[in-house]
């Protein structure tokens, strides 16, 4: 009796396996009848948000509810450990109606957005996004996330007054780290060269490899010959292992704070506002957080921001995931035009408000950029000199660089075995897509 | 002398290994943020108490979080003892082979980590992902185990003639359950309950996978939202104030029912 | 027949009469049910579908799901994520048992009499039984800091980060997994202490045996079973610990501390799911393995008693 029972479970769960291969085909409306028509109200829409959202974004989401009479539900990804925890949350089948995500082609991919999510092509602020509509939540032509907040740009973020003490000038190249973090340990010793949050598990990927990689994904160059195999990740010769070699020997020589592998993202920005730390390698997405931290008068008078590459100053960017937003097929109707309701009110009625709190640059063409912060100034003209698209974002499998950085930052991995681990993900990603 | 030097070694012992922590975690409750940076084990030199447990309870969500896990966590643990002593008795009292081998399934699933994102998943596809009854299903699956396991030994090793007694005087299966095997059952009931409610009042991993995203967060969910969500990091004095009124509810039961609890574990037959 | 004494229960010493009637055994089947339903589903069930998929290709990056056979396996080998979260998992079952087992039958062999004082001191070193392992975590996160107490009270290097170390960081978090249960072995020991016959220990007196003489040749064999309980216990609590690693490194610095489930949760992370779940498959095939025997075992024991 029990035998048979066992079978029948069996059955039932193979059954609900290959069920769910089949589960993305199931019904639901054209993408044309979701786009258009009024959006409904009195819903309840979740959202998967990332707990670093600024103020200004939380108020948009308040502005929203205010003005369509819906009500968004937060779901909190902690922006520490953001990848892992929206992946395992979906693999488990759950959808939210709303999905705030990275917009790098290989992030959406690991997401199968492609099949998850509505195309949102044919939307009004697809023109106005211009270029970045190609590059947010864009796979094989067809947009699918709408981008408010500007692009991280990814550089190192200096500690002016440590600088003008020491003597240096702003860095451009891995070099000039090097040699930047020798005169500073001489000079001050109270002060941590480079801050690294090893503690979180995405900051260690900026230094070891986004930054390094920049000039040599000018163009996506870099990311293109590894998936048109030309070139891979585990060349001994290549970049990637140079950047990380580089990384590892500030690491070595002492350049990192004392406590770098429990470091965290907030604490590296609190350190390099009041000049403990004198470097750290970071985004654009990190001005929010010290403006919150302090007047942007005394941010901009303590902080600086440089393009830094392997040889050249060059930074390297990637479509925000603060401010992304996707819609994922849910199967109910209702909450799909009001999640799209949500994406029109966002990149039309309410986003004059959200560009003016947020004081940042804007993304959609016709909005005034309002006067912007040094800080922010510094960052625009770091982006408008040629910045690279960041190394992961066209590479699948890539995504999840920080991990492995890490591990290689607490001497778990060589720079070698590092770049063979990347490139097995790589290669899983690969062959899961060809299928 | 003897035990002079004994209770001296104990309390010795019981500084780091107790006083510390604990007066760590109290202490740093009462300050303001900057100074529970510190994490000293001083006492506050601005008492920040009343402003803390506010914040925690109206930013931590903390009534709603102790609404929740009283709604989930006391129908899971009536479920398990009623439904796992049930199973149990007729485990006992049974030789079917087909039921010993129900009973070895049951065991094993003591000892087999649970798979946490299979088992949201069967409930995504039965529509219960984020349901309050989901989540105490997949709970209460996941105990019975221990539960069988316990209480089936000790049905074991009770005497057949108080049911074949009453039997005998044509009482049905339920009555005989009801009014020989249960109060026999009791000690055992009662040890299971606290070893019960020790595991489910404090789960966490199942209730962020199910719960996240409904207002049906538990407390150890809303400590954890509100340890992980806060853009200026870890503001040990909130979550010090947030830890204490999660644990809260267990210390206050427990100092209540401490002596029975004790002497339930102490010579009750929870290892043969 | 078994003659272990329960609280609250009378054992009497009656005959045993026949088995119960075909009639009866419908009856029984029922009150099994719901018992059986409900761990079939919600525990077999998962525990078969994770070997299923196990054997599948199963991405984020496709909604195709196809058989790969060992390829996951293959996987993981070659990643060097097993091997490295069964030592890391090893390592941690062994640190727990050993601080576990070492405090607790210190404390039980101290407080195994039952009087005013002993019942207070068994409540107090009870209490981290009580509070979550997420706070267990924050909590000594909070003792273990770079300006926490631990360092204070350390004569020299003031600042370290225990944490932060692959060494120290594993074993903290075994540690604390340790003090959080170590309050409800010590009952279960004191309990154990307890039931061995006054007479064997008084004749172990009469022989001349000392106190420590006495413990390992006569206290610590009789422990056998509370001791074999404890040691599968910690494995199993290896084996899926999850909460306090959560709280404190999640599975840093690096991977000093990825446990086997936290390796798990990773790999769901990285959007590889099958890989994650041929992971999940290894880990219950390993707790299968560890536990069996002692189930066997602990029947064997209950028909000696």
């Amino acid at each position: 009796m029990k035998r048979s029972m066992a079978a029948a479970a069996a059955t039932v769960a193979v059954g609900i396996s290959l069920a769910a291969c089949s589960s993305s085909t199931s019904s639901q409306s054209s993408a044309s009848d979701l786009l258009t028509g009024a959006s409904p109200t009195g819903v309840t829409l979740t959202m998967w948000h990332n707990t670093a959202d600024s103020q200004a974004l939380l108020d948009l989401y308040k502005a929203y509810e205010k003005a369509s009479g819906n009500k968004i539900v937060l779901v909190n990804m902690p922006q520490s450990t953001f990848p892992t925890a929206v992946q395992t949350k979906w693999a488990t089948g759950a959808r939210p109606d709303i999905l705030e995500w990275h917009g790098n082609e290989d992030d959406a991919e690991s997401l199968n957005i492609a099949q998850n999510a509505i195309d949102l092509s044919s939307m009004a602020f697809v023109k106005k996004e211009g270029t970045l509509a190609q590059l947010a939540g864009n796979i094989d032509g067809k947009t699918y996330a709408a981008s408010i907040g500007f692009p991280s740009v990814w550089g190192i973020f200096y500690n002016k007054k440590d600088f003008a003490k020491a003597d240096l000038s702003a860095p451009q190249t891995y070099a000039d780290l090097a040699s930047d973090c020798t005169v500073l340990k001489t000079k001050d010793a109270g002060v941590s060269p480079i801050y690294m949050a090893g503690g979180d598990q995405w900051p260690t990927a900026v230094l070891a490899g986004f930054d390094y990689m920049a000039q040599y994904n000018v163009g996506a160059a870099y990311d293109k010959s590894i998936t048109s195999d030309s070139a891979k990740l585990t060349d001994a010769s290549g970049p990637f292992i140079a950047g990380m070699t580089a990384a590892e020997a500030l690491d070595k020589s002492g350049c990192f704070n004392s406590d770098a592998t429990t470091g965290t993202w907030l604490n590296s920005l609190k350190a390099v506002l009041n000049g403990s730390a004198a470097m750290v390698a970071q985004s654009s997405d990190s001005i929010a957080i010290l403006d919150s931290d302090a007047s942007s008068a005394t941010v901009d008078a303590n902080v600086g921001f440089a393009a830094v590459s392997a040889t050249k100053s060059i930074a390297n960017f990637s479509p925000t995931p603060l401010g992304t937003y996707y819609v994922p097929k849910t199967g109910n109707t209702t909450k799909e035009k009001a999640a799209i309701g949500f994406i029109k009110f966002i990149t039309g009625a309410g986003y004059a408000a959200y560009v003016k709190e947020s004081g940042g640059i804007p993304t959609l063409s016709g909005t005034a950029v309002p006067p912007l912060q040094e800080l922010w100034a510094e960052v625009e003209k770091a982006y408008d000199a040629g910045a690279a698209l960041t190394v992961n974002s066209q590479i699948p499998g890539f995504g999840n660089f920080g991990p492995v950085a890490a591990e290689l930052f607490a001497g778990q991995l060589t720079p070698a075995q590092a770049a063979s681990k990347m490139q097995a993900y790589y290669l899983q990603a690969q062959t899961a897509m060809g299928s | 002398m003897k035990r002079y030097l004994r209770y001296v070694f104990l309390t010795l012992f019981a500084i780091p290994w107790i006083a510390v922590p604990f007066w760590l975690l109290l202490v740093n409750s009462f300050k303001t943020e900057g100074e529970s940076n510190v994490l000293s084990m001083s006492l506050p030199h601005v008492w920040n108490a009343a402003s803390n447990y506010a914040t925690v309870i109206t930013q931590g969500q903390y009534f709603t979080g102790l609404r929740n896990s009283l709604e989930v966590d006391v129908p899971t643990i009536l479920a398990v003892l009623l439904l796992g002593s049930m199973a149990a008795w007729t485990y006992a009292r049974s030789s079917s082979r087909s039921l010993r081998f129900a009973y070895y399934g049951s065991a094993m699933s003591i000892v087999l980590p649970p798979a946490v994102i299979p088992t949201v998943y069967i409930l995504t596809k039965m529509g219960l992902e984020g349901t309050q009854v989901g989540y105490i299903l997949v709970m209460v699956g996941t105990r019975l185990g221990i539960m069988v396991f316990l209480a089936t030994g000790f049905i074991r090793s009770l005497p057949h003639d108080f049911e074949e007694a009453a039997e005998i005087d044509g009482a049905s299966k339920w009555q005989i359950y009801t009014k020989v095997v249960l109060p026999l059952l009791a000690p055992l009931l009662f040890t299971a309950a606290v070893l019960l409610i020790i595991s489910v009042w404090n789960d966490f991993f199942f209730a962020l996978f199910l719960l996240q995203d409904s207002g049906s967060a538990t407390l150890p969910l809303t400590l954890y939202n509100f340890a992980s969500s806060s853009l200026h990091g870890l503001r040990w004095n909130l979550v010090f104030a947030h830890v204490i009124l999660t644990s809260l509810p267990l210390l206050i039961a427990y100092i209540a029912l401490q002596r029975r609890v004790l002497s339930g574990l102490t010579e009750g037959g929870v290892v043969g | 027949m078994a003659a272990v004494k329960v609280a609250g229960a009378k054992v009497a010493e009656a005959p045993r009469t026949a088995g119960p009637s075909g009639r009866n055994r419908r009856y029984r089947l029922w009150f099994a049910l719901p018992a059986i339903v409900l761990v079939t589903v919600f525990f077999l069930l998962p525990f078969i579908a994770n070997g299923v998929f196990a054997f599948m290709q199963w991405t984020g990056y496709s909604t195709t799901i196809r058989w790969i056979g060992l390829g996951n396996f293959r996987l993981v080998n070659e990643l060097g994520i097993l091997r490295h979260a069964v030592v890391v998992t090893l390592i941690y079952a062994v640190t727990g048992l050993i601080v576990q087992n070492v405090v607790s039958i210190t404390l039980a062999k101290a407080l195994q009499q039952t009087n005013r004082v002993n019942t207070v001191f068994r409540a107090i070193f009870f209490v981290p039984v009580l509070i979550s392992p997420l706070a267990a975590g924050y909590i000594w996160a909070a003792v273990l800091s770079p300006t926490g107490p631990l360092n204070t009270v350390l004569p020299w290097d003031h600042h370290y980060a225990w944490l932060g170390n692959s060494t120290t960081a594993l074993l903290a978090v075994a540690s604390i997994d340790a003090w959080k249960l170590s309050g409800l072995i010590t009952l279960v020991y004191v309990a154990g202490f307890n039931r061995i016959p006054r007479s064997v220990i008084e004749a172990a007196t009469l022989d001349g045996a000392g106190a420590w003489r006495r413990f390992l040749a006569v206290e610590f064999p009789l422990l056998a079973p509370a001791f074999t309980f404890n040691v599968v216990l910690s494995l199993i609590g290896a084996f899926s610990a999850l909460d306090i690693v959560f709280a404190t490194t999640a599975g840093g610095p690096g991977d000093a501390t990825t446990l086997l489930n936290v390796a798990v949760y990773n790999e769901y992370g990285q959007g590889l799911f099958g890989t994650a779940s041929a992971l999940s498959f290894v880990v219950a095939l390993m707790a299968i393995v560890t536990a069996v025997p002692l189930i066997g075992w602990l029947r064997r024991r209950e028909v000696q008693l």
